[in-house]
C-alpha cells in the first residue's frame, strides 16, 4: 500500500475537529424530540418545512463513494458521462406525482403503502417482502459506503481499511441511535452546507489550477479532446462505447419512472423524507429541490474533473483516476482548508450512513416487529426497538463491508439494471386500478428468474452473447411483463371497498375510472370535474379545495417542464463553469423554467395542502388502528348524495 | 468470477432477505386469523 497522500497541520486538525463537533453536536441536540414517539423517531413528527427534507435528499445522496463514481464516469466519458448521474431526475416528475400521492397515503414506508394500495393476504405478503428487501438493502448500502470511507482513509492517511470503515460509522451511529430521524435530518442540513462549500471550493480551485475556464477549454481542444465538453457526443445510435440508445434508455428509466414508486433505489429514503414533510406542498418542493441541487452538484463536479483530466490525462487505471476529485482537494488546497475539506468528506459520509441506519431500522420496527410480532407495543418500546435495530444494522454493515466487497460492487450495478423487471410494475401500481397484489408480487419473483437467464445462464451457455446493459433492461422488462400481466388478469381485482378508500385518500393519477365512478355512486365525491368543466384561463391560479384535488393542465405543465429544467441545470452549470455560451443559455432557461413552474403549480399545491391537512388527523388515527390490526371503518354504500363524506 | 454471475448471486442474496420478510408476514397473518377465529 502507498503511504499517506497528505500530512495534516495543527490548523487542519482544528478545523476538521471543529466541523465534526458542530455536525455531530447539532444532531445530538434533538435527542429529546426523538424519544417522544415512533413518529418522532422515524419521521420527525411529520412537521418539517420543505428545505429540511431537501437538504436531507441532497446530503444522503452525496456519499463517500459518490465523488469517486462521478469522477470515474466523467474522466472516462467527458460531459456525456453526466447522463450516468441523471437517474436522480426521477424526482422531476416524482415530486409532483408520486410524492403527492405517497404523502397523502401517510404510510411510514413503502412497505406500509402496499397494504393501503392493495388488500388482503397478498398485500400482507408484499409488505413483508418489501420490508425484508429494505432491511437488507440498507445494511448493504451501509457496508458499501463504509468500505468507501475505509479506502479513502487508507489512501489519504495510510490507515488500515477497517479504521475508516468502523470509526466514522460509529460516530454516526451514536447520534442516530439517540436522536433518530430528528438527528438525521438536522445533521444532514449542517453536513449539506459543509459539503456544498467544499464542492464549490474544490471545483473552482481545480479550474483555476489549469489557468481558468478559457485555458481549460483551449487545452482540451489542443489535446484533441474537445468532445469531452459536449454532453451529447454519442458514438452512434447503437454502436460505439456511448450509443444514443443507452442515453434514451436512461432518460426513460429516470424521467418516466417518476410516475411510479420504487423505480429508483433512491425512492425508499425519499419516501421517508416525503412523509416527514409538514404538508403535501412541502413534500413536493423538498423532493424537487433535493433532486435539482444533486444534479447541479454533478455539474460542478464534472467541470473540476475535466480540469483534473487536463492536469493528469494519461491515467489508465480506473481505481487511480476515480480519486481525481480527492486529489484536487488534498493536493491543491492550502493548509487549514485541507482540514475543512476532510471535514466535508466526513460530512458526506455521516449524512449517508445516518439516513440508511434510520431507514433500515424503520422497516424493521414498523413493518416487521410492530406489524407481525408485537402489534400492541407501546411508543417507548417501539423507540427502543428502533435503536436496537439501528445497532444490529450497524454490525451487519461491518460484515458486508469487510466480507463481501466483490458482490456488493456488482450489486450496485444490479440495483438499477437488474430491477428492470419491476420498473413497469412499480409504475402500474400507482397509475392503474386493475393492477393487483398478485401481479406485483409475481413481477418480483419473475425478475429474479429472468435476470439469471438473461444476465448469466444463456450467455454462459452460448445461446446469445452478453448484451449491452440497455438492451438487457428492455429484454428483462418485456419478459417480466409476459408473467405479471396474465397473473394480474387471472386473479381478482382488489376489493372495491378497499380501492375506494385508497382513492379518496390519495387521489392517484392515471386509469382509475371504475373506482372514481364507484366513489361518485356512493355519494363520496362529486361527479362533475369542476376544474376542467367551467370556462377557465390557460393557467388557473385560484383554486377551491375540490378543484385542486383533480389532476389538471397545471400538473401536466410542470410534468413536462420539470425534467427539462433539471437536465438544463445539470448540463448548463457544467458548461457555464467553462464559460461556454450554451451553458449561459441553458442555465438561464433552467432558472426561468423553475420560476414558471412555481408560478403555475404553487397556488394549486397550497390549496391541496390546506384541504388535506384538515383531514390528516383522522387518516393518521386510521393508520395507527390498521398497524394494530384493529378493524377498519366501513366505507359507506350508496345513499343520499354527500351522506358518506365523513368517512 | 464472471461479472454476470456475481450480479445474479448478489441479487439472490437480497431476495433471500425478502423471502424471510414475507415468511414473517405469512406467520403474522396466520396468527392474526387464528386469534379472530377464536
Amino acid at each position: 500500500m502507498e503511504g499517506p497522500l497528505i500530512r495534516f497541520t495543527s490548523l487542519d486538525w482544528f478545523w476538521a475537529g471543529a466541523f465534526l463537533l458542530l455536525m455531530v453536536g447539532g444532531a445530538f441536540f434533538f435527542y429529546r424530540l426523538a424519544r417522544r414517539s415512533e413518529s418522532d423517531f422515524f419521521l420527525a413528527g411529520r412537521r418539517l418545512p420543505w428545505w429540511l427534507p431537501a437538504s436531507s435528499v441532497f446530503s444522503t445522496h452525496t456519499a463517500t463513494d459518490t465523488p469517486m463514481w462521478v469522477t470515474g464516469v466523467i474522466y472516462a466519458h467527458g460531459y456525456r458521462g453526466l447522463w450516468y448521474t441523471f437517474f436522480t431526475a426521477w424526482t422531476a416528475i416524482g415530486s409532483f406525482v408520486s410524492a403527492r400521492i405517497f404523502r397523502r397515503s401517510l404510510a411510514y414506508s413503502q412497505a406500509e403503502w402496499q397494504i393501503m394500495r392493495f388488500g388482503g393476504f397478498g398485500a400482507e405478503l408484499l409488505r413483508g417482502w418489501l420490508a425484508g428487501w429494505q432491511v437488507f438493502m440498507n445494511m448493504f448500502i451501509l457496508g458499501w459506503v463504509g468500505m468507501a470511507m475505509g479506502k479513502v482513509g487508507a489512501l489519504v492517511f495510510g490507515w488500515p481499511v477497517w479504521v475508516g470503515l468502523v470509526f466514522p460509522t460509529l460516530v454516526t451511529a451514536s447520534y442516530t441511535l439517540a436522536a433518530g430521524y430528528w438527528g438525521v435530518v438536522m445533521g444532514d442540513f449542517l453536513q449539506g452546507i459543509v459539503a456544498i462549500f467544499a464542492i464549490l471550493m474544490v471545483s473552482l480551485v481545480g479550474i483555476m489550477a489549469v489557468g481558468g475556464p478559457a485555458e481549460l477549454t483551449s487545452r482540451l481542444v489542443e489535446m484533441g479532446e474537445g468532445w469531452r465538453m459536449d454532453a451529447f457526443a454519442f458514438t452512434g445510435m447503437f454502436t460505439g462505447e456511448f450509443p444514443a440508445a443507452w442515453w434514451l434508455t436512461m432518460l426513460v428509466i429516470a424521467v418516466v419512472g417518476g410516475f411510479g414508486m420504487g423505480t429508483s433505489i433512491d425512492w425508499y429514503p425519499e419516501a421517508q423524507r416525503i412523509q416527514s414533510a409538514g404538508s403535501v406542498r412541502d413534500a413536493s418542493y423538498g423532493i424537487w429541490a433535493g433532486g435539482a441541487i444533486t444534479l447541479i452538484r454533478n455539474g460542478f463536479w464534472a467541470a473540476s474533473i475535466l480540469a483534473f483530466f487536463v492536469l493528469a490525462p494519461d491515467i489508465a487505471n480506473v481505481a487511480d483516476y476515480e480519486l481525481g476529485w480527492f486529489r484536487l482537494g488534498f493536493e491543491l488546497l492550502p493548509a487549514g482548508l485541507i482540514g475543512v475539506f476532510f471535514a466535508a468528506i466526513l460530512a458526506i459520509h455521516l449524512s449517508t450512513i445516518s439516513s440508511h441506519l434510520n431507514l433500515g431500522a424503520l422497516y424493521f420496527t414498523r413493518d416487521l416487529y410492530q406489524r407481525y410480532v408485537r402489534p400492541d407495543a407501546d411508543e417507548k418500546t417501539l423507540v427502543w426497538v428502533g435503536r436496537l435495530a439501528t445497532a444490529v444494522l450497524l454490525l451487519g454493515s461491518f460484515f458486508y463491508g469487510m466480507m463481501m466487497q466483490e458482490i456488493t460492487r456488482w450489486l450496485i450495478f444490479a440495483l438499477w439494471l437488474m430491477m428492470a423487471g419491476i420498473w413497469l410494475p412499480n409504475i402500474l401500481q400507482v397509475v392503474w386500478w386493475r393492477f393487483n397484489a398478485w401481479g406485483y408480487l409475481s413481477s418480483w419473483m419473475a425478475n429474479l428468474g429472468v435476470a439469471w437467464l438473461v444476465v448469466w445462464v444463456l450467455p454462459a451457455f452460448g445461446v446469445f452473447p452478453p448484451l449491452p446493459d440497455y438492451l438487457q433492461f428492455w429484454l428483462l422488462m418485456a419478459l417480466g411483463a409476459v408473467v405479471f400481466f396474465p397473473i394480474t388478469f387471472l386473479t381478482k381485482p382488489e376489493e372495491m371497498d378497499h380501492l375506494v378508500r385508497y382513492y379518496l385518500q390519495t387521489r392517484p393519477l392515471g386509469w382509475w375510472g371504475p373506482v372514481h365512478a364507484e366513489a361518485v355512486r356512493r355519494g363520496l365525491m362529486d361527479e362533475e370535474i369542476t376544474a376542467r368543466a367551467a370556462p377557465r384561463p390557460l393557467v388557473k391560479r385560484t383554486w377551491t379545495a375540490a378543484e385542486a384535488e383533480e389532476w389538471t393542465r397545471e400538473d401536466w405543465i410542470v410534468i413536462v417542464l420539470s425534467p427539462l429544467v433539471m437536465a438544463f441545470f445539470m448540463v448548463g452549470v457544467a458548461s457555464l463553469l467553462l464559460l461556454r455560451p450554451g451553458g449561459i443559455l441553458l442555465t438561464t432557461l433552467a432558472l426561468l423554467g423553475s420560476g414558471a413552474m412555481y408560478w403555475v403549480i404553487d397556488p394549486k399545491l397550497r390549496a391541496v395542502s390546506a384541504e388535506y391537512e384538515q383531514r390528516q388527523a383522522k387518516y393518521l388515527a386510521e393508520l395507527e388502528r390498521g398497524v394494530r390490526w384493529e378493524r377498519e371503518a366501513r366505507v359507506p354504500q350508496p345513499g343520499p348524495a354527500g351522506a358518506g363524506r365523513e368517512v | 468470477m464472471d461479472e454476470g454471475l456475481v450480479t445474479v448471486i448478489g441479487m439472490s442474496i437480497a431476495y433471500a432477505a425478502s423471502f424471510l420478510g414475507m415468511a414473517l408476514a405469512w406467520y403474522g397473518w396466520k396468527k392474526r386469523r387464528g386469534e379472530e377465529e377464536k
